[in-house]
């Protein structure tokens, strides 16, 4: 059987007027059912970008994919035209973007955003949408989460922003998540608490899941395997204990120690 | 005599909601030499303390002292004198310099207005970026031609113009990239060596804060939870919301982070507009009893020099 996630030699080039700038070179990495591969990199090495490519969100121009197949569950979704991508995001591909509070329609209540998922992608009318929209709130722990779904984003705080966009990118059921440095605006505390979420939903229904974060701290409570980008390129890839052990690429050493550095004084 | 001396500090908002009280009694000393680490969550009213002590917004009650003086009562010259004394470091070296100022013009702008001739301000600036490890030409460039790092340590120099005695540094390295991040502590540290000045320094980066801080005030809701030194507090929290914001924190270490036991914090930072009697902490507490919901605890000493507000421990 196929693969949840696949991506073979994924290549994208910004074309801009002060030249190409290969923001992916050659990626391929690759996610089992209920497994989580931690994409890792400072600034600008190319992990949102990626993930960018992979779910076909980039603008073109000036950013086009050059080369390299995106195959979930066995399909190559960059030869896929725009209007087949629209069936695929949300339903069996979802994401969750870095800073919740933007990520949401500020003039949508919190119902009408998530019932947009479902009546997009299933035969849910209005009535059953709120309900399961509802249902969706309950089960990323919103505290008071029938009071919540009409309230607008900027009622919430930082962390129940973000359950909502998890609720968003959960709620079909996706066999991949990709998870774009998910708890880098909020505090510690409730980072703690939704990545305490974000693995309970993985492991109930048994999510591929892509995790990219500059945090080797979070990377070492998720991921089960390590990629790490340099540049646009894939330096080097582990399973969690041995990169951590023994890191092989000088740039993930170096990124050790610096973490480490922080951590230990 | 403490650098700084805050006692029993309060500071409220008016809203359209109702009164927010951001600070709610806070009582704190910082030594000559000290780097204090002021750590909590979003909204607990770590920054405006911060703001606060350089008096950018009013206090509603206590007593702010800098070397002694209140600050409170300072005219407009005195209160430049005193700013003298005490400079910050802002959270976004992307809005906290002047895009249409040089850097030269950002960083001497401290000297213009304590009436420096423009020949000593030009040797000073230049000193100054030196210091913090800029290419002197960067004088001539605008904030844009420069990294998020590279900004911060502009932020830096003109806080180092006028050879301030305290720092504060609101969650400087926040908006910055891991591996940038340990060089612009490093920075403040050397800078720290070489001319004996102290720090405030905010953050919520539990991971920083014990790499820099002598001592550590943690702060929940306006009031302290806790008070002490750093190895006291790493070692040996008292307070449960200490206890809790330290389980909470990851560790870069996959082994033990499956195996360490883990308390994960429940609910949110309740509204400052509507605080919990009793306790502030009581809400989210696994500790919290009946005398909790009606009794707020006072710091007090609770061994190795470190004091907590906790009627439990």
């Amino acid at each position: 059987m196929a693969l949840p996630l696949e991506v073979v030699g994924l290549s994208t080039t910004l074309f801009t007027r002060r030249g190409e700038m290969k923001a992916v070179d050659g990626l391929s990495l690759s996610v089992g059912a209920g497994e989580t591969v931690a994409l890792v990199g400072e600034s600008g090495c190319g992990k949102s970008l990626s993930a960018l490519s992979i779910m076909r969100l980039l603008p073109d121009p000036p950013a086009r994919i050059v080369g390299g197949e995106v195959r979930l569950n066995g399909r190559d979704l960059v030869q896929l035209p725009e209007e087949g991508m629209l069936d695929i995001r949300g339903q069996e591909i979802g994401m969750i973007f870095q800073d919740p509070m933007s990520s949401l329609n500020p003039v949508a209540t919190i119902e009408k955003q998530i019932a947009e998922v479902l009546m997009t992608h299933t035969d849910l009318g209005r009535g059953q949408a709120r309900a399961r929209a509802h249902e969706l709130l309950e089960m990323v722990g919103m505290p008071d989460a029938g009071r919540r779904l009409d309230a607008y984003p900027h009622q919430l705080s930082g962390g129940m922003c973000q359950r909502v966009v998890i609720a968003m990118a959960i709620a079909c059921s996706p066999s991949v998540l990709i998870a774009d440095e998910p708890t880098t605006a909020l505090d510690v505390t409730v980072q703690a608490q939704v990545l305490a979420l974000l693995k309970k939903l993985q492991a109930d229904a048994g999510m591929a899941m892509v995790f990219i974060t500059h945090d080797l701290g979070v990377v070492a409570e998720t991921a089960d395997r390590v990629v790490v980008m340099y540049a646009g390129r894939k330096v080097e890839e582990a399973a969690v204990d041995d990169l951590f052990d023994t890191p092989l690429h000088p740039y993930t050493a170096g990124r050790l120690v610096a973490c480490f550095a922080a951590e230990r004084g | 005599m403490s650098l700084l001396s805050l006692r029993d500090v309060h500071v409220r908002f008016n809203t359209a909601a109702g009164v927010v009280r951001a600070v709610n009694g806070v009582s704190l000393d910082l030594a000559v030499g000290e780097t204090l680490g002021l750590v909590g969550e979003s909204g607990c009213g770590k920054s405006t303390l911060g703001k606060a002590i350089m008096k950018l917004v009013p206090i509603a009650g206590g007593e702010i002292l800098v070397e002694g003086i209140d600050i409170a009562p300072l005219d407009r010259k005195q209160l430049t004198d005193m700013r003298r004394k005490v400079q910050m470091i802002f959270q976004d070296p992307y809005g906290s310099l002047n895009p249409r100022s040089t850097v030269g013009r950002s960083v001497a702008q401290p000297m213009v207005l304590a009436g420096w001739t423009a020949e000593a301000t030009a040797t000073r600036v230049e000193t100054l970026l030196r210091w913090v490890g800029l290419p002197t030409d960067a004088k001539q460039r605008y904030p844009h031609e420069f990294s998020g790092g590279q900004r911060q340590r502009i932020g830096i120099a003109r806080a180092l113009a006028l050879s301030p005695r305290l720092i504060i540094c609101d969650e400087p390295v926040s908006a910055l990239d891991v591996s940038v991040r340990a060089q612009v502590i490093n920075l403040l540290e050397d800078l720290k060596g070489e001319f004996g000045v102290s720090y405030l320094f905010i953050s919520h980066d539990l991971s920083v804060v014990e790499h820099i801080a002598d001592r550590v005030a943690v702060m929940y809701l306006g009031t302290l939870a806790e008070v002490g030194g750093r190895d006291q507090i790493w070692r040996s929290p008292q307070h449960p919301y200490t206890k809790a914001l330290l389980a909470a924190a990851p560790v870069a270490n996959p082994r033990l982070a499956r195996t360490r036991p883990r308390t994960v914090l429940q609910g949110e930072l309740p509204s400052p507009l509507d605080p919990p009697a009793g306790c502030p902490f009581h809400s989210r507490c696994p500790i919290a009893q009946d005398r909790c919901k009606a009794e707020r605890p006072t710091l007090r000493p609770v061994g190795g020099g470190a004091l907590a507000a906790c009627h439990f421990v």
